[in-house]
C-alpha cells in the first residue's frame, strides 16, 4: 500500500521522521538508555512524570559518574521537558483523568529505533530453523485457508491425517523425537521476539488511530457544505474508526485474544512451556511466562482509546454541538475584534453575569454553636515530655504569630478541599514556631463560624526546632471547613 | 449491586439534591451521586423545578448542575447568586472557551491543561500597552483566581503555575452569553465614538 521508497522519500524521512532524529541526536545514547529502563525493559506504559524523572536521575547519576557533570548539564526534567516537547516526539504526554500528573508513553518512532539499536548488538544465536519453520506455517494457513475449491482443502486435510497417522505409529514404536537444546532455544527467542514484535504493534495501533481521528477533525474543522454532506463522506470513507481496516483488524484480534478457549490453551501451553528443561537455564524464562499479562492490559488501553476518540467524534458531529460551535467562533471573533479595538480604553464599569454553580443556602443554624473558651486548653502532656532543654522562653518571649499567614494557610488547603483538620493544615504548612502556632490556630478555630473542635479526638502535630529535634503536641482535633 | 427497586426509591434524592445545591456534580469525581443521579434523573428535575430551578445534565460530557429557571418577570427571588464579572474576568473566560473549542476540534485528548505562562500569553495582545508590566501580571493573576473561584480553572496538584479548564465553562459560556457580551461590547464601542 506504501509507495516505493525513493531517493526523495528517504531524504524526507531523514529530515522528519522523529526515529531519524533521535538516531542523529547527540544525546541518543542518553536517551535511549533511559526509554530502555523506563519503558521497554520493564515493558510499561502509562508512566508518570515522577517516576519516569527519578529513572532519569539514576541514568544520569550513572554516567555523570565517569564523565563528570559537564557532558550531561541539565537536569531530568529538563531533558523530558525536550524529548515530550512537538518537535522531538520522543515521548508522548498526556493527562490521564483523575490524576494531576501527567503520564508519558514512549511514541512508535521511539520504540522502533529502540528495537533497531537493540537488534544491533545482535543475538546470542541467530534463529533460523525456527524463522523457516514459522514461515512454513503461516504459508501453509495463507495457502489452506483461501483456497476455495473443496476438493483441494479435502486433500490437504487428508495428508495432514497422514502424517499425523504416521507420526503416532512411530511413538508407539518407542522412536519419539525430542527437540534439541540449540532448537528449543532457537524457538524460544523466536517467541520472543514475536511477543515484542505484537506489543509494539499495539502502540503503533493506538498512533495509527489518533492520526484517523485527527484527519477526521481536520475535515470537520474546514468543512463548508452542510453537515448532512459531512456525515455522508466521513461514512462513504469510512473513516470511522471503528469500522476502519485497522479498527477491524484490531476488534479481530480483540475478540480471538478474549475467546475463554484460546485463552485457556495458551495458559495451558506457557505453562507446559516453563517446564521444558532444554529451557530451564534462560533467564529472561518468565518474560514470555507473562507474556498474555502483557497483552491485556495493552489491548485494553488500545480498546479504551479507540473508545474514547469515537464517543469524542460523535459528540462533535452532534447537530446541535456543530451548528453552536460554528456560532460560537463567530460571537468570539467578534468578541476579540471589538476587545483589540478598545484596548487602550477597556470599559471599566462594565458587568457581565454570570451564574453560580451552587445554590445560595445560608441557614443560621448551620454555623457551629458558640463553644465555651475552656475548650481551648493545651493538654498537659505536652509540656510532659521531656522539658529539660525544651526552651520555653519561646511561648513567653514576644515573638509574634502572624495570624493573617495562617489564615491564608488555611484558605490554600481549603481551596482543594471542602474541610480539613489542623493536622491536614499543617502537613501543607509546617509548623514553624512550633506550640505559639498552634495556640494561634486554636484561637482562629474559636472564633471562626467555620471551624469545630472535636474533643472526643485528639491529634497528633509535629513542629522541628532549629537545632533538628521534633516536638509534638496532643491537641483536639480542629476541622476547618470550607465558608461556602 | 443496588436491585432496580431501591435505585428507584427517591431515599437517595436527599444526597444528590444537597450534593447539587452545593455545586456542580462531576461523572469523574462524584461516581456514585452521579450513578444515583442518572437513575433518579426525573426525579430530582421535579424536585428542583418546584424551587424554580433547572436541572441541566450533560452526560456526554459528564457534569450536572443547577440553572435557575427563565423567569421574565422577575417574580421569584434568587436562589442561585448571579457573580458579578470584570471586563477583563469576563474577556478571560471568553478566550478560555475559544482555547476550549479550538483543543475539542483540534485534539483527541480530553484534558486541556494550560500553563500560567500559556494564559498569559493567550490574554497578552488584549492588554493595554502599558509601562508597568508587573501590574498588568498582577491583575492576570487576580483575574485567574477569580476563575478559578468561578469553578473554571483548577489548579493542578503538585504542578504549581499549571491549570486544567473545566469543561463545564461550557455550559455557562454559551452562544446566548457570548451573544449578550458582545452586543454590550459593541454598545460601548458605539457610546465611546458616539461621545467623542
Amino acid at each position: 500500500m506504501k509507495g516505493q521508497m525513493d531517493y526523495y522519500a528517504i531524504n524526507a524521512l531523514r529530515e522528519k521522521h522523529a526515529g531519524w532524529a533521535l538516531l542523529r541526536a547527540q544525546n541518543a545514547p542518553l536517551a535511549l538508555h533511559f526509554f530502555m529502563s523506563a519503558f521497554t525493559d520493564p515493558n510499561q506504559r502509562n508512566v508518570g512524570r515522577q517516576q519516569l524523572i527519578d529513572v532519569l536521575d539514576d541514568v544520569l547519576f550513572g554516567v555523570r559518574e565517569t564523565y563528570g557533570e559537564e557532558k550531561f548539564p541539565r537536569n531530568a526534567s529538563e531533558y523530558l521537558d525536550d524529548w515530550a516537547a512537538s518537535e522531538r516526539a520522543w515521548l508522548r504526554k498526556y493527562y490521564v483523568q483523575g490524576e494531576d500528573e501527567p503520564h508519558y508513553d514512549l511514541t512508535p518512532a521511539a520504540e522502533d529505533v529502540v528495537r533497531w539499536v537493540e537488534s544491533l548488538k545482535g543475538r546470542e544465536f541467530v534463529a533460523t530453523q525456527s524463522r523457516l519453520t514459522s514461515i512454513f506455517a503461516v504459508l501453509k494457513t495463507l495457502v489452506q485457508q483461501s483456497e476455495t475449491d473443496p476438493d483441494v482443502r479435502w486433500a490437504e486435510l487428508q495428508q495432514q491425517r497422514n502424517q499425523i497417522d504416521a507420526e503416532m505409529h512411530r511413538i508407539r514404536e518407542g522412536d519419539l523425537k525430542v527437540m534439541t537444546a540449540p532448537e528449543a532455544l532457537d524457538h524460544f527467542q523466536q517467541l520472543t521476539t514475536l511477543a515484542k514484535d505484537l506489543l509494539s504493534d499495539f502502540r503503533e495501533v493506538e498512533q495509527n488511530f489518533r492520526k484517523l481521528d485527527r484527519q477526521v477533525r481536520e475535515q470537520i474543522a474546514t468543512w463548508d457544505g452542510s453537515q448532512g454532506e459531512l456525515l455522508d463522506s466521513i461514512f462513504a470513507n469510512q473513516q470511522d474508526i471503528g469500522s476502519s481496516l485497522q479498527g477491524r483488524t484490531f476488534q479481530g484480534f480483540w475478540d480471538y485474544l478474549m475467546s475463554p478457549q484460546l485463552r485457556r490453551e495458551l495458559n495451558d501451553l506457557l505453562h507446559r512451556a516453563t517446564r521444558i528443561e532444554a529451557l530451564a537455564r534462560m533467564d529472561n524464562l518468565h518474560t514470555i511466562t507473562n507474556l498474555h499479562q502483557d497483552w491485556l492490559p495493552a489491548v485494553e488501553q488500545t480498546q479504551a482509546t479507540v473508545r474514547q476518540l469515537s464517543q469524542q467524534m460523535r459528540r462533535l458531529l452532534d447537530d446541535k454541538v456543530f451548528l453552536e460551535n460554528k456560532r460560537i467562533m463567530q460571537l468570539i471573533r467578534s468578541i476579540e475584534a471589538n476587545a483589540l479595538d478598545q484596548r487602550d480604553q477597556p470599559p471599566s464599569n462594565f458587568a457581565m453575569e454570570i451564574e453560580a454553580s451552587s445554590v445560595d443556602v445560608a441557614l443560621p443554624f448551620e454555623r457551629p454553636l458558640y463553644e465555651p473558651g475552656s475548650r481551648v486548653m493545651v493538654m498537659d502532656d505536652v509540656v510532659t515530655a521531656d522539658d529539660q532543654d525544651l526552651d520555653a522562653s519561646a511561648l513567653f518571649s514576644q515573638f509574634h504569630v502572624d495570624r493573617e499567614r495562617l489564615k491564608s494557610n488555611i484558605e490554600s488547603v481549603l481551596e482543594e478541599e471542602n474541610q480539613a483538620t489542623l493536622a491536614d493544615i499543617t502537613a501543607a504548612h509546617p509548623l514553624s514556631q512550633g506550640l505559639a502556632e498552634i495556640v494561634a490556630y486554636y484561637q482562629l478555630a474559636a472564633e471562626s463560624d467555620w471551624a469545630s473542635i472535636n474533643p472526643e479526638t485528639t491529634q497528633r502535630l509535629h513542629w522541628t526546632l532549629e537545632d533538628g529535634s521534633v516536638r509534638a503536641a496532643v491537641i483536639d482535633q480542629i476541622i476547618f471547613v470550607r465558608p461556602a | 449491586m443496588n436491585t432496580a427497586s431501591e435505585t428507584s426509591s427517591p431515599e437517595e434524592l436527599p444526597g444528590i439534591v444537597t450534593k447539587l445545591f452545593k455545586g456542580v456534580v462531576y461523572a469523574e469525581t462524584d461516581e456514585k451521586v452521579w450513578q444515583s443521579l442518572l437513575a433518579l434523573t426525573s426525579h430530582v428535575r421535579d424536585y428542583v423545578a418546584v424551587l424554580g430551578l433547572n436541572l441541566i445534565l450533560d452526560e456526554s460530557e459528564g457534569y450536572a448542575f443547577l440553572r435557575s429557571r427563565e423567569d421574565p418577570e422577575g417574580t421569584l427571588p434568587r436562589l442561585i447568586p448571579r457573580r458579578q464579572l470584570t471586563f477583563d474576568v469576563s474577556l478571560l473566560l471568553v478566550l478560555l472557551r475559544k482555547r476550549l473549542l479550538e483543543f475539542d476540534t483540534n485534539s483527541s485528548e480530553l484534558r486541556l491543561i494550560m500553563t500560567e505562562e500559556e494564559l498569559k500569553d493567550m490574554v497578552a495582545v488584549f492588554l493595554p500597552e502599558s509601562s508597568n508590566e508587573a501590574r498588568i501580571l498582577d491583575r492576570l493573576s487576580t483575574n485567574i483566581k477569580k476563575v478559578v473561584e468561578l469553578g473554571f480553572l483548577r489548579k493542578l496538584r503538585g504542578e504549581t503555575g499549571t491549570y486544567e479548564v473545566a469543561r463545564i465553562l461550557k455550559a455557562y459560556v454559551d452562544a446566548q452569553w457570548l451573544e449578550e457580551f458582545d452586543a454590550r461590547l459593541a454598545d460601548y464601542r458605539e457610546s465611546l465614538t458616539g461621545s467623542k
